[in-house]
C-alpha cells in the first residue's frame, strides 16, 4: 500500500492515467488530498518509476464526464472510488456503468446526483444584494461596516473592470451597481457554476462569496479568490418589496402543512 | 397608491393562476447583449417555495385587477368588492429587472383584468414585454397570459417577445363557461389557440431550417422566433359538476389539437365575496393532484383516457337518475363507473389493480412500454432496469438497487428468483395492501 497525494481533478486524472498505465491495482493505493507541498512517499515514487505496461488506457467519455461532475462532491473518499471504477472499466468490465446494481456505480451516480442537486440549488437560492445605491469608481464604497465584515477588501477592486481610468469617463458612467451574494454550498461547486452566473448576469458587477471559494465578475472576466467568513447582513431595500410579493402570491386556502 | 401596496394587491390577484413554470424555452444568455438574463431548454428554476408547497419561479402579477368581465369564479370580476390597483408599464418593467438582478426570479408572468377593451389591455401587456426585450435587452423568461378576444395582430406581436403564451380554457364544458363566464366565448378561445398554434409551428419550422441550412444562406432570412416555450392553458376543477373523464378527454383534445405544452388544473378555491352559484368548500387539492398524475399518464406513459377513467357501464334508468342528482358529490370511493379518479391511490396503481390479470410482468424480458405500466416504475426506473439486465439477469432485490421502491413494485413483477409478494395479486383487497404502505400520507392534505 502506498499513498498518493493529489490537488484537484485534473491532477487526479493525470496521476490515475499513469497508475493505470502501470496496471496498478486499486487496493494498493491510498488517495489523499494534498494539504502541503509534500510529494509522493518513497513507495509511490518507486511505483511511478515502474515500467509502463499499457501505452493507451481507454475509458468512455461518459465516464469522464460523470467523474468530473462527481469530483465536486465534498468527500475525499471519492478519489479511490473513481480509480476503482476506472480500473474496472479499463481492464475488466467495459460496460460497468450500465450496471446500476453495482455498489461503486451506484455510489458514483449518487455523488453526481447530489452534486447536480446542489448546483441546481445554488442557481436557485443565491441572493444578490445591491451594495449602497451605486458607487463611484475609485471610491471604495465597500469600506462601510458591511464591507469590512466581508473581510475582503478586494471585492471592490474585482468588480470594477481593469483599465477603466476615472478621468476617461463622464461622471454618470462612473456609477456602477455592485451586487454581492453570500452562499454556503454543500459541495465544491462554485467554479463549475461560473459559466451559468456570468452568462446570466453578464452586464452586472457581482461577487458570490462562499466559505470555500469566491467568484468575482466585472462584466469582462471572472476570477476566483479564497473563501471568506460569513459577512454581516447587508440591507437592500428591494427585499421589502420581495417580501410583500411573497406574502401575497400564495393562496392560504391551498396551504399544506407538509410543505411548511 | 404606493408601489408596495400595488404589488400586494396585484400579486394577491394573480395567486389563482396555477402555472409558474419557466421551463422549455430556447437556450439563450446575455453574453453578447447589453442586459441580463438567460433561459434554458430544460427545466426551469424554482427560486422559492410558497407555504402551499408551490414553486415561485416568476414574478406573477396582474397589470391591473380592474375588469369589465363578470366571471363568477374570478375574484377580479366586475361585481366583486375587492380593492383595485393598476401598475404603470414602467413599474412592471422595473420590478422585473430589479427582482431578476437579485436572482429572486426567472422572469415575468404577466396577466391582466380587462380594461376598456381586449385590444387596449393586450396592447399594454405587449408594450411591457417589448420594453423589457428591446430597451433593456432582457433575456430572461416572459410568460404572457393572452386575452382571447385580442386582435390577431396583437397576438402575433405578443409571441415575438414572450417565451410562452397562454389562454385559459377556464372550464371543462361550454355550458359551464356560458353559465359562469358569460362574456367569454369558447369559439374565440379555440380560434385564438389555433392561431397561436400556427405561429408556434411556423417558428419551429423556421428554427429547424435555420439549424440545418448552411451559414451562407443563414444571413438571408432571419429566424422567426415565436413563443418558443409553446402555449399552455388552465382549467378550473371543482367549480362545476364535470367529472374527471370529461376533464381528461378535453385535456387530451387540447394536447392533440393545439399541441399544448401543459394543461394546468386549478382546484377551485373559494374566493372572498363569492358568487352564490359556486361551491363554498375548500379546494379539491387531492383531486387536482390525481388529475396531474393522470395527465402525465396520458402524455408520457401511453395511456388513453378510457383506461384511466373507465367508461361507465350503462346504468339502469332509476340508477341514472340517482347518478344525476349526485353529480356534484364525487366521493373518494365512487370512482368505479362515474368517471372519477380514485382519490386514495394514484391512477396508475388504480389501473393496475383493475387489470391485475396482466401481471406479474417479468423485469428481465418485458418491453420498456410494459415496464412503464408497472406502478412504481417510471421512465427513468424502466431504463435503469433495461440497462442493468443487459449485464446479468435481475433478481427481485435488484429493484431497490435501481433506487425504486420494492414494496410498491414487488406484487407486480417477476424476476430470476422467487417473488413471494406475487401472492398479493390474488387477494381481493389488493388496494388495502397499498393503503397500508402509506398510512399517514393522506391525512396531511
Amino acid at each position: 500500500m502506498f499513498t498518493v497525494q493529489i490537488r484537484d481533478f485534473e491532477h487526479w486524472r493525470t496521476t490515475a492515467r499513469e497508475l493505470l498505465q502501470r496496471d496498478t491495482c486499486p487496493s494498493l493505493i491510498q488517495w489523499e488530498v494534498e494539504h502541503q507541498q509534500g510529494l509522493f512517499g518513497d513507495m509511490a515514487e518507486s511505483h511511478f518509476a515502474a515500467d509502463v505496461v499499457y501505452q493507451q488506457v481507454y475509458v468512455s467519455a461518459q465516464f469522464l464526464s460523470l467523474i468530473e461532475q462527481a469530483a465536486c462532491y465534498r468527500d475525499d473518499a471519492k478519489w479511490s472510488v473513481f480509480y476503482r471504477l476506472a480500473y474496472r472499466i479499463a481492464f475488466q468490465e467495459k460496460e460497468l456503468l450500465n450496471d446500476m446494481t453495482d455498489p461503486d456505480v451506484a455510489r458514483l451516480y449518487t455523488m453526481c446526483k447530489r452534486v447536480s442537486r446542489d448546483k441546481h440549488k445554488m442557481k436557485a437560492f443565491v441572493r444578490f444584494k445591491k451594495m449602497g445605491d451605486g458607487s463611484r469608481h475609485g471610491e471604495n464604497h465597500l469600506s462601510d461596516d458591511a464591507a469590512v465584515s466581508i473581510g475582503n477588501q478586494c471585492v471592490a477592486e474585482h468588480l470594477v473592470p481593469e483599465g477603466l481610468a476615472p478621468e476617461s469617463l463622464a461622471p454618470e458612467d462612473l456609477i456602477i451597481e455592485q451586487y454581492v451574494a453570500w452562499f454556503e454550498p454543500t459541495h465544491l461547486i462554485v467554479e463549475s457554476l461560473a459559466t451559468f452566473f456570468t452568462q446570466r448576469f453578464s452586464n452586472m458587477h457581482f461577487a458570490i462569496l462562499t466559505p470555500d471559494c469566491c467568484m468575482y465578475w466585472n462584466t469582462k472576466e471572472v476570477c476566483f479568490g479564497e473563501g471568506v467568513q460569513k459577512p454581516d447582513k447587508v440591507h437592500d431595500k428591494l427585499e421589502e418589496l420581495w417580501c410583500e410579493y411573497y406574502a401575497n402570491i400564495f393562496n392560504p386556502a391551498r396551504v399544506k402543512l407538509k410543505a411548511m | 397608491m404606493e408601489l408596495q401596496q400595488k404589488l400586494a394587491v396585484l400579486a394577491d390577484a394573480a395567486k389563482y393562476d396555477a402555472s409558474c413554470a419557466s421551463s422549455g424555452s430556447i437556450k439563450r444568455n446575455s453574453k453578447n447583449g447589453s442586459g441580463i438574463g438567460s433561459t434554458d431548454q430544460g427545466m426551469g428554476i424554482c427560486h422559492s417555495y410558497a407555504p402551499d408547497g408551490r414553486c415561485i419561479s416568476l414574478l406573477k402579477i396582474l397589470l391591473t385587477n380592474f375588469c369589465i368581465y363578470d366571471c363568477s369564479y374570478c375574484i377580479n370580476r366586475a361585481s366583486s368588492q375587492i380593492e383595485r390597483a393598476r401598475f404603470t408599464e414602467d413599474e412592471v418593467v422595473n420590478l422585473t429587472l430589479d427582482f431578476y438582478k437579485r436572482n429572486y426570479i426567472e422572469g415575468l408572468f404577466l396577466s391582466s383584468g380587462i380594461i376598456q377593451s381586449s385590444d387596449y389591455t393586450m396592447e399594454q401587456m405587449v408594450n411591457i414585454a417589448r420594453t423589457l426585450r428591446k430597451k433593456h435587452d432582457f433575456r430572461g423568461y416572459i410568460h404572457l397570459k393572452t386575452i382571447p378576444d385580442a386582435s390577431p395582430e396583437l397576438l402575433r406581436l405578443a409571441g415575438l417577445y414572450a417565451d410562452r403564451l397562454s389562454i385559459n380554457i377556464e372550464l371543462p364544458s361550454k355550458k359551464s363557461l356560458k353559465n359562469l363566464a358569460p362574456e367569454k366565448n369558447s369559439v374565440t378561445i379555440n380560434q385564438s389557440m389555433g392561431f397561436l398554434k400556427e405561429n408556434i409551428n411556423e417558428s419551429k419550422e423556421s428554427r429547424k431550417k435555420h439549424a440545418t441550412i448552411s451559414n451562407v444562406n443563414r444571413t438571408q432570412k432571419s429566424k422567426f422566433i415565436y413563443s418558443p416555450a409553446g402555449q399552455s392553458t388552465q382549467m378550473i376543477v371543482g367549480a362545476d359538476s364535470s367529472n374527471d373523464a370529461k376533464i381528461l378527454t378535453l385535456s387530451n383534445k387540447l394536447y392533440n389539437g393545439y399541441q399544448m405544452r401543459r394543461v394546468y388544473y386549478s382546484a377551485f378555491s373559494p374566493i372572498p365575496d363569492a358568487s352564490l352559484n359556486l361551491p363554498a368548500k375548500s379546494p379539491p387539492l387531492i383531486r387536482e393532484h390525481r388529475l396531474y398524475q393522470a395527465d402525465w399518464l396520458l402524455r408520457f406513459y401511453g395511456f388513453n383516457v378510457n383506461e384511466i377513467t373507465p367508461i361507465p357501464k350503462r346504468l339502469a334508468p332509476d340508477m341514472r337518475h340517482h347518478n344525476d342528482v349526485n353529480q356534484n358529490i364525487a366521493t373518494p370511493d365512487s370512482h368505479s363507473g362515474n368517471g372519477m379518479l380514485d382519490l386514495d391511490i394514484d391512477p396508475k396503481l388504480s389501473w393496475a389493480i383493475r387489470n391485475r390479470d396482466i401481471f406479474p410482468v417479468n423485469i428481465n424480458t418485458a418491453s420498456l412500454e410494459r415496464l412503464m405500466r408497472v406502478p412504481g416504475i417510471g421512465a427513468i426506473g424502466a431504463s435503469k432496469i433495461i440497462k442493468s439486465r443487459r449485464i446479468r439477469p435481475l433478481r427481485v432485490h435488484d429493484i431497490s438497487r435501481c433506487n425504486l421502491s420494492l414494496k410498491k413494485i414487488a406484487p407486480f413483477i417477476e424476476a430470476l428468483d422467487a417473488n413471494p409478494a406475487n401472492k398479493y395479486l390474488e387477494q381481493a383487497n389488493l388496494k388495502q395492501y397499498f393503503l397500508n404502505l402509506q398510512p399517514t400520507q393522506m391525512a396531511l392534505f
